[in-house]
């Protein structure tokens, strides 16, 4: 209770107390008299909190409006209590009465009718009136009139229901000049003004004007009162109305994305297709409702709709009491209006309501009406979107204008308007993301950082603090170049991309909108060359697009944001070649294009040219008549690598950090190393003219020898001489052989032949009719198209001209081995199968001989009809391989 | 007989303890010894080489580390012609029996060593190609001795201690046989029972006692058919009892074709009985029923193992599949 209290003792209260005396029947002007006396100070600020703390309204104004208040019964003037009053027994002064019980408050009846009489329509205080006929009367009835532009307030709304207040008078004269009062009694509390806008606020211990606008302040049935004030020369009866101030709820849902996180689907299934059925049987939990918080600052987010793609928002009108609603109300229409979304009845598809919606007060008492909210057009700002609940009826009585906002939910409809690869070279080093070609090297840092890559999405108008989430749809191709072996269950987790939360989580990486309406994340791509990934992202609030499932009949009908481009996954290296001045090689365009095919990006690292002379000076034999080391190849220089060399050559090579996967690569005329000595061979018998012969060794022989020094490691001669007549042989010497004996014919057939002329020892023994070869071995050599180093990691390899396909395949396998090709069963990655068809024939398991040698990776060539690719059983170790370092 | 293989045979005789020294010193010792052995009279015409291929193990090898290697001594000679005919390191294979149970597996007896690189190397040249070499007689020699690693070669058939019968064919040139047994520590498994292979029938007890034997025939109705005979020391090929209460010996028939390291492997469980220490059976069986994926259209040389016996080569033209 609030008061103020005077130098005599009284108070003026907000209330009084049951057994209060109080002051009544003080005029206006004398309220004001006496508290002008009595002001001090203290008096002053205890009268303006009375009077609400208005303003800064002077003294004056603030004893007017008690005094006001103290007419009209908002104030009580209360005396002393009763020891005042003791010493004079029970009398009381004239203008004092006990203060009525609230109790004896009685409901007041209903509005009477006003009969057949013509009557005169008098505007209060605005001077307007309307004259009828009536009869005329012997004491003048004034009868006030009450008529209600809604029988409701509607809570919380800013606009205010307007009353409108009258009287007749039958007969019309005298003429009744004082005013109305009105008065309200019930649970539900209404506050009156004076004008539309509520700044006005009505004194009602005065006349009321003829409109009177309400102002809904507590919910309840409540009843008006007006009553004419007395005037003994007229009859007086109040007129009353029912009326309500009523409130609207407006419950709006968002989805349960706690509940949602809490799902689990295991992706890796067999066949994969069962991770499908497990999604598309999965039943989302259903939207729960947002908090008043939420609700008023627009915390419920919706994706504008495209083509039916995102969901919308549940939106309850919950059921009215109808108990607290009066009688004949229940065709007025609660009606909803919003902006930049559309209403819906059914959650998906369906046909849009007419806005502003509106349905029946009777309809909504029997039942909760469920609305679905979608969004049209983007905000552009949070919390823009205002679903209002408001109230309507249908013309006729007093003009109506429709009661807003009486229920308010704020939503946001955000447009994730760009999804784009969010990369930037670093400085100095090479380039992971071509955008034009939609390609993303992931082996340029090792796995598997090399595969994260970092997705932007960005809302127009930019909006922060939105949720975003991102995914990396697979594209319905990935994986179908994978043999039957391949169980996608069992291929490890490391090896697959990475966009959710969780392996078997539903809703994928999260970031939240910046200041500018972007958001971030990171996302792993799979480690398999040639996989396409459709970059996506969508809302918390789309939980269903969790479950996309791109070239599904079914989960693929409602799609997440793409960005423009898929991402496939490549690998890139380079290859940095070693020439030699004056020796020319054809470019490696054909073996790159193998591995193109595997989804790995051969480069040009540019050429080291070494000076001929350069090479001539490191004395080891390098330049070799090119017959010796090519059949049928000629009498030039041919430029020939061993293991022992190719180090010299690629000394002068350095690692570049925008080349951080590159393979030196010597090209020579041919690639020849040291083997096992020949087996002895022998031949008997030669006639001294037949010289010089031919020699088929076990192994293939270049003189001089690879191994340097002489080529021959033992053998001897055996000059004789046949005695025609016995048939036996004498002989006349014997001797070592020579490295000058022996020479390679330019027009040798095969690697393994080495002439041998007449020994040089021999040619004393003119006489000599034969000569014996015994036991003569040499220093084998072994020639190969190329070689992979892994203890250098470079590459040495042959051209032939003649046979540049061959070459190229040379270029391509020997990189494989690079790359760890072909997989050798026993070191396969955990979660490949072992590769099915190594070389165990040969011994030699990083080589395949799939379809009986055809695949590039098989151990020799040329192989005729060979595939000059990696076979569909190398394939898919290829493009899984982790390219981002060499063996 | 061949006399040059068993001068080989007899210059290569070793003690079963010095295999574990055998190194490249020694194998180019034990080459010049058979090279001496196979020395012919400077004086008197040199009669044509005679041409083998020959194989000696230890009898025993007292082996016991999983990485101790099991030694092998392959000897041979051939002349350019025979070279050229037969590519000798495309064409010759090891043969291994296990005799605890029959299996048979066979291996490149030559192969590349790798020294670390990874290397492509030229596709050998196909045996018969290009002019035959000019070698008048008497024909040029080449001789040989290799040493092998059983352990290498057969990575998983040596791994338990077994007995394994050895033999080296060069395409159509059988060594001899052979049998090896490492020792180890390690318990072995065998194999008591045995299935009949369903497609074999029994043959014809009438070709019984030429020894282990094959018979290859074609005929309209039922292809490619072979017909063997098994009569073996019960002490050199292994004998189960099959459902039935049958005995039963596994066989394998080798396919063999020019140049192609890979043969086909004919493995069947054949009916056998015991008579005064052997071990003889006769069987029938469509190749075709037993092979029934196998393309075999070529040429081959055919050879039959049963334990410790190898019979072959029996030349086999295949026209239609």
């Amino acid at each position: 209770m609030s008061y103020a209290r005077l130098p005599d003792g009284s108070r003026i209260v907000d209330r009084a107390a049951p057994d209060a005396r109080v002051r009544r029947d003080l005029s206006f002007d004398r309220i004001v008299s006496e508290l002008r006396a009595a002001k001090s100070d203290l008096l002053m600020n205890e009268l303006r909190a009375l009077d609400g703390g208005q303003g800064r309204a002077d003294h004056d104004a603030v004893i007017r409006r008690i005094a006001s208040a103290i007419q009209n019964g908002r104030l009580v003037w209360e005396l002393p209590p009763a020891a005042a009053s003791s010493a004079g027994g029970s009398a009381l002064p004239a203008y004092v009465e006990p203060a009525p019980a609230q109790e004896e408050k009685k409901p007041a009846s209903p509005v009477t009718t006003r009969g057949g009489t013509t009557i005169i329509r008098a505007s209060l205080f605005t001077g307007g009136t309307t004259f009828r006929k009536a009869a005329p009367p012997k004491k003048p009835k004034v009868t006030p009139e009450l008529a209600l532009e809604y029988a409701v307030a509607l809570l919380r709304s800013p606009d205010a229901t307007r009353i409108e207040c009258s009287f007749t008078q039958d007969p019309e004269a005298p003429k009744f000049e004082k005013g109305l009062r009105l008065s309200f009694q019930g649970v539900g509390e209404v506050e009156a003004y004076a004008d539309e806008k509520l700044t006005t606020k009505l004194d009602l211990g005065r006349p009321v004007p003829a409109k009177v606008f309400l102002k809904a302040v507590k919910a309840g049935l409540l009843e008006l009162a007006l009553e004419a004030e007395e005037d003994e020369r007229f009859e007086r009866a109040p007129a009353k109305a029912a009326m309500a101030v009523v409130e609207l709820n407006l419950a709006l849902h968002k989805q349960d994305v706690d509940a949602i996180g809490r799902i689990h689907v295991n992706p890796d299934t067999d066949p994969v297709s069962k991770y499908h059925d497990d999604l598309k049987a999965l039943t989302l939990p259903a939207q729960i409702e947002v908090a008043d918080a939420e609700k008023a600052d627009g915390s419920r987010w919706l994706h504008v709709q495209r083509g039916g793609h995102h969901a919308r928002a549940k939106l309850v009108l919950r059921k009215l009491d109808a108990a607290r609603w009066p009688a004949g109300v229940d065709d007025y229409r609660i009606t909803l209006e919003a902006e930049k979304v559309a209403l819906y009845d059914v959650e998906w598809d369906g046909a849009a309501l007419p806005l502003p919606y509106s349905l029946k007060v009777g309809a909504l008492k029997a039942a909760d009406k469920t609305l679905w909210v979608e969004g049209r057009e983007a905000s552009a700002k949070l919390g823009d979107v205002h679903l209002k609940l408001g109230l309507d009826r249908a013309p006729g009585g007093l003009a109506k204008t429709p009661k807003r906002e009486g229920a308010v939910a704020r939503l946001t409809v955000a447009e994730i308007a760009e999804l784009k690869v969010d990369y930037a070279t670093p400085a100095g080093e090479a380039t992971a993301w071509d955008e034009a070609n939609g390609r993303f090297y992931i082996n340029l840092m090792p796995d598997p950082d090399g595969r994260e890559l970092t997705l932007r999405a960005s809302l127009k108008p930019a909006l922060p603090g939105i949720p975003v989430h991102f995914m990396l749809a697979p594209d319905p191709n990935n994986g179908k170049a994978l043999p039957k072996s391949w169980i996608w269950k069992d291929i490890q987790d490391p090896v697959k991309h990475r966009d959710r939360i969780g392996r078997d989580g539903l809703y994928g990486f999260q970031a939240v909108t910046d200041a500018s309406g972007t958001a971030r994340q990171s996302v792993f791509l799979s480690r398999f060359g040639g996989d396409v990934f459709h970059p996506a992202a969508y809302l918390d609030q789309d939980p269903h697009l969790t479950r996309y499932v791109r070239g599904h009949a079914e989960l693929a009908k409602r799609a997440p944001v793409f960005a423009a481009k898929p991402i496939q996954v490549w690998r890139k290296f380079w290859v940095q070649r070693v020439e030699v001045e004056g020796f020319r090689y054809p470019d490696l365009g054909a073996a790159a294009r193998k591995w193109d095919n595997v989804y790995a990006r051969m480069e040009d690292a540019g050429s080291v040219v070494l000076s001929r002379s350069a090479v001539d000076a490191w004395g080891v034999p390098v330049f070799y008549p090119r017959y010796v080391v090519e059949l049928g190849g000629g009498p030039e220089t041919a430029l020939v690598a061993t293991d022992a060399t190719k180090r010299t050559f690629f000394q002068g090579l350095r690692r570049e950090t925008d080349k951080p996967v590159k393979v030196p690569i010597l090209i020579c005329d041919a690639v020849w190393n040291p083997a096992q000595n020949t087996k002895p061979v022998s031949k008997t018998q030669v006639e001294a003219s037949n010289f010089p012969v031919d020699l088929y060794m076990s192994e293939m022989i270049v003189m001089p020898p690879l191994q340097g020094g002489g080529l021959i490691v033992s053998g001897t001669w055996n000059a004789k001489v046949l005695d025609p007549s016995t048939g036996a042989y004498r002989t006349l010497g014997s001797g070592p052989l020579t490295d000058q004996d022996l020479f390679v014919d330019p027009n040798r057939l095969y690697y393994y032949d080495v002439k041998l002329r007449r020994p040089s020892g021999s040619l004393p023994f003119a006489d000599a009719t034969h000569v014996d070869i015994l036991d003569l071995a040499l220093k084998g050599a072994r020639k190969s198209l190329g070689a992979y180093d892994a203890s250098s990691q470079d590459i040495i390899a042959g051209c032939d001209p003649r046979d540049l396909p061959e070459f190229q395949n040379t270029i391509a396998h020997e990189i494989g081995h690079g790359f760890k090709q072909a997989c050798e069963p026993g070191t396969q990655p955990d979660y490949a199968p072992a590769h099915p068809h190594p070389d165990i024939t040969h011994h030699q398991p990083w080589h395949c001989v799939w379809q009986r040698d055809k695949c590039l990776m098989y151990r020799t060539g040329p192989i005729p009809g060979t595939l000059g690719e990696f076979c569909p059983a190398c394939q898919p170790y290829v493009l899984v391989e982790d390219m981002s370092g060499l063996l | 007989m061949n006399a040059s293989r068993d001068k080989a045979l007899e210059a290569l005789r070793l003690a079963d303890s010095a295999f574990k020294d055998l190194d490249d010193g020694r194998v180019a010792q034990l080459t010049r010894a058979v090279l001496d052995a196979l020395a012919t009279d400077p004086a008197r015409p040199t009669p044509e080489p005679e041409g083998f291929v020959a194989l000696v193990a230890p009898r025993k090898l007292d082996a016991p580390g999983e990485k101790d290697p099991w030694p092998v001594l392959v000897a041979y000679q051939h002349t350019p012609r025979r070279a050229w005919e037969a590519d000798l390191r495309q064409n010759t294979l090891l043969i291994a029996t296990d005799l605890r149970n029959g299996d048979t597996a066979a291996s490149v007896a030559f192969r590349d060593e790798s020294d670390g690189r990874q290397r492509r190397d030229l596709t050998p040249r196909p045996s018969r190609t290009g002019p035959p070499p000019n070698d008048p007689p008497p024909s040029a020699r080449t001789t040989g001795v290799d040493l092998l690693d059983l352990r290498r070669l057969f990575p998983d058939f040596t791994k338990e201690p077994r007995r394994l019968a050895l033999a080296v064919v060069y395409h159509d040139w059988p060594s001899n046989v052979a049998v090896s047994e490492r020792l180890d520590r390690s318990p072995s498994a065998s194999r008591t029972t045995a299935r009949r292979s369903p497609f074999i029938k029994p043959g014809d007890a009438q070709g019984e006692g030429a020894g282990t034997t094959l018979i290859l025939a074609t005929s309209p109705a039922r292809g490619l058919e072979a017909r063997g005979t098994v009569d073996a020391d019960v002490k050199a090929i292994p004998v189960f009892e099959d459902e039935a209460g049958a005995w039963v010996s596994p066989i394998t028939i080798l396919f063999l074709k020019l140049d192609d390291p890979r043969p086909v492997l004919l493995r069947a469980q054949v009916p056998v009985r015991g008579e005064n220490g052997r071990v003889r059976g006769a069987f029938s069986l469509s190749v075709g029923s037993a092979l029934p994926h196998a393309d075999l259209r070529g040429s081959y040389q055919v050879y039959l193992v049963a334990g410790a016996q190898l019979a072959g080569p029996y030349p086999l033209d295949v026209h239609e599949s």
